[in-house]
């Protein structure tokens, strides 16, 4: 009887959305164990893999949010870094104001533009893409007004919290640990329901009655708020402020949740997903680095490469992510589409393209 | 009802960019009187002749429909790197150079066009991670700096002023411009990506090949695309990694605002020449008003914005 | 009371619903008939609360209500079971079913279990062959119909609409459901049922509204009248029996055989259609709207792939992927649909003429604007078609003279078989006239012609013969005598020679 139980729950883990970022997950750890033995495994190396990937972690169950919704962020990434420039200017700029309230002002900063990057998608029914992709040089441009060159201080009690552990586990880690909670709870509302159907089908979910703007607007400030935690966490881990570095996060997030298993047309995937996909986006960037400084050149003596062609096959990879997740997801959308009407073959004009 | 005169001439939306270019010009001057000469003119020229070799590109691709190219300004910050460092200041290399950057932009293209035809991946992430990639490429080539220039020859057919203030690299830009708008005129191509763009199901219907139609606008953009990097890096003389990439999102605007629709299936070429003199205008326009680059970035996107709420929004659920 | 007075709703120049009015009082069942184009499922529409209407009141007893959204209508306890059905694939049933109304547990959470079990019992009391967690992709095509029906019926509505539900049912899932629709009515519910199956609507109605071309003609009492006065309000015609088709029967014009169908099948709608034609034949498909007739006919032209059967044309096997390919094969394709489908509206008249021969030939091949104008307007005045110049856009025309655009297009590719859908839907009487003019005159010039029309007197003015389309399969062939409206009527609505 416990063999039939766990076989009817793997069958059943299968067809969660989680499966496909566990499965590459355990994939990418067994390499570095391979290809690193036993040094994997130590302290420090999970200690500067969290502490530096949880800003993108968090970014990462962001854009998840939105694109099961079926729509995209893409000014995530420096969304994040108006807030990192904010929270360490403001009391540079303006000595005596409270750090506290730059924090608390940050965040808010990050829900506003989500509750803006809602409206401009769910009210004015612009595409998605280019309406964040306007937003994003916005943000850019405000970043700068804010913050010119890579400056300022961020306090060390604060960013060693950030840094440090409790009996050898990452704080960061813990933080996650209580999002991915936070994720739980809000997962089993009706209105994160709402979300999924929305991605899943926009006409549908219109004609049962569920206003698809205040969804949207949902989705989009949800995403917001996990932005301004990213935007925290990225302030404490550059423990300054740096209106530039947060550009690639926002690709980098995408690809992640694509391959964490959160599908791009939406109505398919989570937040774990996302903290899957980043993880293992991190270890594949830690894998390809020491494969390209360690592993290689101990098999062919003299084997020496730059930085840039790692970061060429990093990228490499993401694309080639990006292209499977998105073939698969076509792949289950056409299949699913046996719809149950004699005339369910009508011709639909335009094609899906309208994103 | 009969339209005014005026009415029709406020319509025409590539008058209505060059009425505007010319106005910020002359507030400009306003501004700054000095800036009124042969020189700041002559800028102006170079750099709109510059960016219209991607502003063509840009042109076809939102022309085929749905369409956009994030990866344009990478295209052609790749294909000058590459020209750089293929020439080495040989003039005999040029024509090889031509075809390589040619050859090498329709090949970046022609990957897009494969992933948002056929593939069917969102033209805005397809070619969005195609410039990122196109990015670390041009590291790995010029292994961070790319080393070599241009032929004499060729900067000096470029920056030469004519008449003081006519830059060669106008008039190169003048025969390129004129070949791509015979193209799209007056070959079955061109007139096949308009009812595309216009209409992809009835022109699929009409027993034209749709899909393989968009694929191919990427991939002649492309080419289109890898000129202009020849042409940038001969302006220049020497490159740097990522030199254009702010093209992109200029290429998008200078379009749009020349009165191509976003939505796709037409062109406005004169619109297209006049757009690119506002964007450009309008840049120097903001520096000579002391606007930081924070400020320019956000005034583009904004701008961006706006025109999207007035050009191209969904149509709603509800009938 | 529910009562709708005076709506008006026009779609551009189609009128689909004018000064058309319903009513429905409490545990009432009344079934909304009418034949194609007669506004009914425009009508569910507006009180679904997704398509508005141009003007007419709503009033709910007695009270003026407006009807702005979706949500607005469930709000006003309105439930509407779709044709197309309104269900997720990636959500289970229980969640799809109790969407936008979930029963909350504690913290403001979905509780699971409350939903499933008042799911379960749904499901227990319609049954339906499924359990609360399956997802509907794994279902057959009549489980997903009483889904969309309990999913309806979940929200507790004081009015529920089903529009075409019965299409996929079984005999017995319809028995089940006609129990259930009794009780429910029982309990007060107003249920209005839209159908084309004449014989259900007796069984479960008491009354029936019966629209013809988008007006209110005939409210009756169901015991008083039978389907022969049901079919002659919705047609205006008194129905007239016809023989079942056999594929013996195949008798046409002397010539060729151009089109040699065999057992065709495409996906769901089409399920086995045979059929041989001639040469210079014109054949019309006719039927009640999505029966499988456009589907078939798009099937012909490489837009649908077939599931199995196969297609002769001019003795060799015809393998389509794409229409381009039917293009090269020689066929042609005008569609009723004339801005989805066929017309380019920014573009001028010139180009519209010529796109399909613009398909042909390299890319690089020379043409200029000039000579396709010239070419476009030989044909403009051939065929005497009114336009302004040539290089007007086509939206500049009326729709009678875009459609007839669109067929100097084919006219001018010239290709040995023609498919038309519904060509001359939403176009004026006599632009009409002339474009069954070019049909003809292509005919006798060698032309095979194959039209889809929902239009009857079109069919029985333009055809050869007539293969009548019903819940995918030609359920008859009208030929020679055959060709009355009468008997086209009394074919549509599947009845066959017993019934009559």
């Amino acid at each position: 009887m416990k063999n039939g139980g766990f076989k009817a729950g793997y069958e059943n883990f299968k067809r969660k959305p989680e499966f496909m970022g566990t499965v590459l997950l355990v994939v990418i750890v067994l390499l570095n164990m391979i290809m690193q033995g036993s040094a994997f495994f130590r302290a420090s190396t999970f200690q500067t893999l969290f502490s530096t990937n949880t800003p993108l972690i968090i970014l990462t169950m962001a854009q998840c949010v939105v694109l099961m919704t079926g729509n995209i962020d893409l000014s995530t990434g420096m969304t994040m870094t108006m807030v990192n420039c904010f929270i360490v200017m403001m009391p540079t700029l303006n000595p005596g104001f409270p750090v506290w309230l730059a924090y608390a002002l940050g965040f808010c900063l990050a829900v506003a533009v989500g509750v803006i990057n809602g409206f401009i998608v769910g009210y004015f029914r612009i595409p998605p893409m280019l309406a964040t992709y306007g937003m994003n040089y916005i943000i850019t441009g405000a970043s700068l007004l804010i913050c010119d060159k890579p400056q300022g201080r961020v306090a060390k009690e604060l960013w060693k919290i950030y840094k440090g552990d409790i009996v050898g586990i990452p704080n960061s880690v813990f933080l996650i640990l209580v999002l991915i909670l936070i994720w739980l709870y809000i997962r089993n509302r009706p209105g994160m329901k709402e979300i999924y159907a929305l991605g899943g089908d926009e006409r549908n979910t219109y004609l049962t009655g569920v206003s698809t703007f205040r969804t949207t607007v949902r989705a989009y400030t949800i995403s917001g708020c996990f932005v301004g935690v990213a935007g925290i966490c990225w302030t404490l881990m550059l423990a300054a402020a740096n209106p530039t570095s947060g550009d690639v996060k926002t690709l980098q997030s995408i690809a992640a949740a694509l391959l964490g298993g959160t599908l791009i047309s939406g109505g398919w995937g989570s937040m774990i997903c996302g903290v899957l996909g980043a993880t293992f986006l991190g270890f594949v960037t830690n894998a390809v680095t020491y494969m390209f400084t360690k592993f290689i050149p101990s098999l062919i003596p003299g084997f020496s490469v730059n930085t840039y062609y790692q970061d060429l096959v990093s990228q490499l990879i993401i694309l080639l992510g990006i292209t499977l997740s998105v073939l698969v997801s076509n792949r289950a959308r056409t299949t699913v589409k046996r719809v149950a009407r004699l005339d369910q073959l009508k011709p639909t004009g335009k094609e899906e393209e309208r994103q | 009802m009969k339209r005014t005169r005026v009415q029709k001439l406020l319509n025409n939306t590539a008058l209505m960019a060059l009425a505007l270019s010319i106005l910020l010009f002359v507030i400009m001057v306003c501004f700054r009187p000095t800036a009124f000469n042969l020189n700041t003119i002559a800028s102006i020229l170079s750099f709109s002749s510059m960016l219209l070799f991607v502003c063509a590109g840009q042109m076809i691709v939102i022309t085929s429909g749905d369409g956009i190219d994030l990866a344009a300004g990478a295209i052609m910050s790749t294909t000058a790197c590459i020209t750089v460092e293929f020439m080495r200041g040989e003039n005999a290399r040029l024509i090889p150079a031509l075809l390589i950057c040619m050859v090498v932009g329709f090949g970046f293209g022609l990957f897009s066009g494969l992933g948002v035809a056929y593939l069917r991946i969102p033209a805005l992430i397809m070619t969005m991670c195609m410039s990122n990639v196109l990015g670390k490429l041009q590291l790995v080539i010029s292994n961070g700096a790319p080393r070599g220039t241009v032929s004499d020859q060729l900067t000096a057919a470029l920056t030469t002023r004519y008449l003081g203030f006519i830059p060669g690299i106008l008039l190169f830009a003048a025969v390129f411009y004129a070949i791509v708008v015979l193209f799209m005129k007056c070959t079955r191509f061109g007139h096949r990506l308009h009812l595309v763009g216009t209409n992809f199901e009835a022109s699929r219907l009409s027993g034209i090949r749709a899909r393989r139609m968009r694929m191919f606008a990427y991939a002649i953009a492309g080419m289109l695309t890898g000129i202009g990097g020849l042409i940038g890096a001969g302006y220049y003389r020497q490159m740097q990694v990522a030199t254009f990439d702010n093209y992109t999102m200029q290429s998008i605007s200078a379009v749009v605002i020349g009165g191509t629709l976003l939505a796709g299936g037409s062109a406005n070429y004169a619109g297209t020449i006049t757009g690119t003199l506002l964007l450009i205008v309008l840049s120097q326009f903001l520096s000579a008003i002391n606007t930081s680059v924070a400020m320019r970035d956000i005034i583009m996107g904004g701008m961006l914005i706006l025109l999207l709420i007035a050009y191209n929004r969904k149509p709603s659920v509800r009938q | 009371m529910l009562e709708l007075r005076n709506i008006n709703k026009a779609y551009g120049e189609v009128v689909a619903l004018k000064d058309a009015n319903f009513s429905i009082e409490r545990g009432e069942i009344v079934a909304l008939l009418g034949a194609n184009g007669s506004g009914k499922s425009t009508m569910v529409k507006i009180l679904g609360g997704s398509v508005k209407s141009d003007s007419g009141t709503i009033l709910i007893d007695g009270r003026e209500v407006k009807i702005s959204s979706s949500g607005a209508s469930r709000a006003l306890k309105i439930a509407v079971a779709y044709q197309e059905l309104s269900l997720l694939s990636r959500m289970t049933v229980w969640e799809n079913v109790m969407l936008g109304h979930y029963i909350r547990g504690k913290f403001g959470l979905v509780d699971q279990d409350a939903n499933r079990e008042y799911v379960k019992a749904l499901i227990a009391q319609f049954k339906i062959d499924c359990g609360p967690e399956d997802y509907p992709q794994d279902l057959s095509p009549s489980t997903l119909s009483l889904i969309e029906i309990i999913k309806a019926v979940s929200w507790k509505p004081d009015v529920l609409l089903l529009d075409e539900v019965t299409a996929t049912l079984h005999h017995n899932e319809v028995e089940t459901l006609f129990e259930n629709l009794r009780r429910l009515a029982k309990e007060g519910m107003r249920i209005v049922t839209v159908t084309h199956r004449l014989e259900e609507v007796f069984r479960i109605a008491s009354r029936a509204v019966i629209l013809r071309n988008g007006v209110s003609v005939a409210d009756v009492d169901l015991k008083k009248t039978d389907v022969d006065t049901l079919v002659y309000h919705m047609t205006g015609k008194m129905p007239e029996a016809v023989e079942r088709h056999s594929d013996a029967d195949d008798t046409g014009n002397a010539g060729d055989i151009v089109l040699n169908v065999e057992n065709v099948q495409v996906g769901n709608s089409v399920k086995g259609v045979s059929m041989k034609i001639r040469k210079g034949e014109i054949v019309g498909l006719g039927g009640l709207e999505g029966q499988g007739q456009s589907v078939f006919l798009r099937s012909l032209y490489g837009v649908h792939p077939l599931r199995s059967g196969s297609v002769q044309l001019g003795g060799k096997p015809l393998s389509l992927n794409s229409p381009a390919d039917a293009v090269k094969a020689g066929i042609g394709f005008i569609s009723g649909d004339r801005n989805r489908e066929s017309v380019f509206s920014q573009r001028s008249i010139g180009e519209n003429i010529f796109c399909a021969k613009l398909s042909e030939g390299s890319a690089f091949s020379f043409v200029t604007s000039k000579k396709i104008n010239h070419e476009a307007m030989g044909i403009v005045e051939s065929h005497g078609i009114k336009i302004g110049k040539i290089t007007d856009p086509i939206s500049s025309l009326s729709g009678g003279n875009q459609q007839k655009v669109v067929f100097g297009r084919w006219i001018y590719e010239s290709p040995n078989v023609l498919l038309l859908d519904d060509p001359t839907k939403g176009v004026d009487v006599a632009a009409r006239a002339e474009l069954h003019d070019f049909l003809r005159q292509a005919a006798e010039n060698g032309m095979t012609i194959i039209m889809v029309s929902s239009d009857n007197v079109e069919l029985l003015d333009v055809s050869d013969r007539i293969f009548v389309f019903y819940e995918g399969q030609i359920h008859a062939t009208l030929t020679g005598e055959d060709r009355t409206e009468e008997k086209l009527v009394s074919a549509m609505m599947g009845m066959s020679a017993k019934e009559a």
